[in-house]
């Protein structure tokens, strides 16, 4: 019997659009993209272990193509928190390329209660490391809130390239999302040099190299994440979960990944658990 | 039946891993595999040394192992020790640009050559295309060329998606899908029956293999066990 709170670091939650628009914005026959909170919700429910909260953000505005978008993407996200409390932990995404307009989104959430802060850099093809992503860190360091960012193999989202933006800000912790994906051996050298790095275990294509994060950098760094963003396909809560369990680890070890430090981390930046 | 395609015994010199044969046969039967294919890891050059720590393997292990012995293209006595790694009961080979050649050269060519001669499916462990210099162009012009040669595919990442839809005798294993959910995304255009389950292991797990595709509610019975086996036992001949 599962007594320790499960949560999922990372899940992508879309407005229901109606079917013309998802015709416009798909080839015939590509699977609708998008997730609506009950349908996570229920996902969730049937998860084994169940899984009991979660972190929240949008899709569609990662590279927003207007600051509107950003605005629209999180006040989502607010109203959804709002009603399910209980369940979800919001996160504001902030588009860096915005400049101006992406500070005063970001403070516009974090007033709002909003305390994790999403981006990926992939998406607007920055570097994680240039001027404007600086500058978002930077507000980042003053508001104390947690940002969030995807990693993966390309030069935007290098590991190496989030821990040289993480070394200029030893005082913000900061999540890398995905463990470097593929380049989870880079990841792990990032974060045995800095202790402000953490690491969720969304697309992790090695998990014995969860194992080796814990042994060679900390067991109380690493967390559980799904990164869905879709009904069906792509990433799941499950197959996510099996990811971890899969490894048997120790049952405090395990614990502590599934939820036990994203607990820990998340209080830390004021959210209310 | 259940076959994992993509297992490591040996000495990997770059992370400094050990796997031998047994531990890996403990593995299966934990996860509920019933064969394995084996060979070297490509990381260790020595590679005549690491053929016969698979030889070793497959001796010991019949019912148990399948091995690919691994080849460098640059070996002058290259055709000759394909032809004694085929009489030593290997079933393919593997290489990789790591050796020195890419898929363009005159080398990697005959390698193929050869390879379709013994009648020998070639693994192609290349990594992928932004870390390795690893092109497509020349990838994709081999595999052209050789239609009756069967490559497998392991890397490449998301491009593996795209060759494998436009080179009909390529199939892909599913060590680098991070999720089921990308095994499925796969089989829309490639198809189920060119997917063969492989974890990396010792880097992956065979268990989390399983439940890789077990988890997959897109996939029928019969399609899981394309993946599981059929695909691989037809493949292989076995």
């Amino acid at each position: 019997m599962v007594i320790y709170l499960v949560l999922d670091m990372h899940v992508h939650l879309t407005e229901e659009r109606p079917d013309a628009e998802w015709v416009w914005s798909n080839w015939p026959g590509e699977g609708r993209r998008g997730l609506s909170a009950e349908v996570f919700i229920e996902k969730m429910d049937a998860c084994k272990p169940r899984i009991d909260k979660a972190v929240v953000f949008g899709l569609f505005s990662l590279a927003s193509e207007t600051p509107e978008a950003m605005r629209r993407d999180n006040d989502y996200i607010m109203r959804l928190v709002e009603k399910y409390s209980d369940r979800f932990i919001g996160a504001g995404v902030v588009d860096p390329s915005w400049g101006e307009a992406a500070i005063k989104e970001l403070h516009r959430f974090v007033d709002a209660g909003l305390r994790v802060v999403k981006m990926r850099f992939s998406s607007m093809h920055y570097h994680a490391n240039n001027k404007a992503a600086q500058r978002v860190f930077k507000e980042i360091g003053e508001l104390g809130v947690l940002p969030v960012c995807h990693s993966d193999w390309t030069h935007y989202s290098h590991p190496l390239i989030l821990g040289d933006l993480a070394s200029m800000f030893p005082d913000v912790r900061m999540v890398m999302q995905h463990f470097g994906e593929y380049l989870s051996f880079d990841a792990i050298s990032v974060c045995r040099k800095l202790p402000n790095v953490y690491v969720d275990t969304s697309a992790l294509v090695l998990p014995k190299n969860i194992v080796r994060f814990i042994e060679e950098v900390s067991p109380d760094r690493i967390m559980y994440a799904s990164d869905t963003l879709s009904v069906r396909g792509g990433l799941q809560p499950q197959d996510a979960l099996n990811r971890v369990t899969c490894l048997e680890l120790p049952k405090k070890q395990e614990e502590k990944v599934l939820g036990g430090n994203a607990v820990a981390l998340l209080k830390s930046v004021g959210v209310k658990l | 039946m259940k076959i994992d395609v993509h297992n490591h015994i040996g000495v990997d010199p770059a992370y400094e891993e050990h796997r031998t044969a047994s531990e890996l046969v403990e593995e299966m039967g934990k996860a509920g595999i019933d064969k394995c294919v084996v060979f070297p890891f490509t990381t260790n050059p020595d590679f005549r040394e690491q053929n016969n720590v698979v030889k070793e393997a497959i001796d010991k292990y019949r019912d148990k192992l399948i091995g690919f012995f691994t080849m460098n293209p640059r070996l002058p006595e290259m055709t000759d020790l394909m032809y004694g790694y085929k009489d030593q009961g290997f079933r393919g080979v593997v290489t990789d640009p790591r050796f020195g050649e890419g898929h363009e050269s005159k080398r990697f060519h005959e390698l193929v050559e050869c390879a379709l001669v013994l009648e020998m499916p070639v693994w192609l462990h290349s990594d992928d295309k932004d870390t390795m210099r690893v092109y497509i162009g020349p990838l994709e012009a081999l595999m052209s060329k050789y239609p009756g040669v069967q490559f497998i595919l392991s890397s490449m990442y998301y491009d593996h998606v795209g060759i494998a839809t436009r080179h009909k005798n390529v199939y892909l294993d599913t060590a680098t899908h991070m999720s089921g959910g990308m095994t499925a995304m796969a089989v829309q255009p490639v198809g189920t029956h060119r997917i063969l389950m492989g974890s990396n292991s010792p880097y992956g797990l065979l268990r989390r293999e399983v439940e890789k595709i077990e988890v997959m509610e897109e996939f029928t019975g019969f399609q899981k066990s394309l993946i599981y086996s059929l695909n691989a036992e037809r493949l292989l001949k076995l």
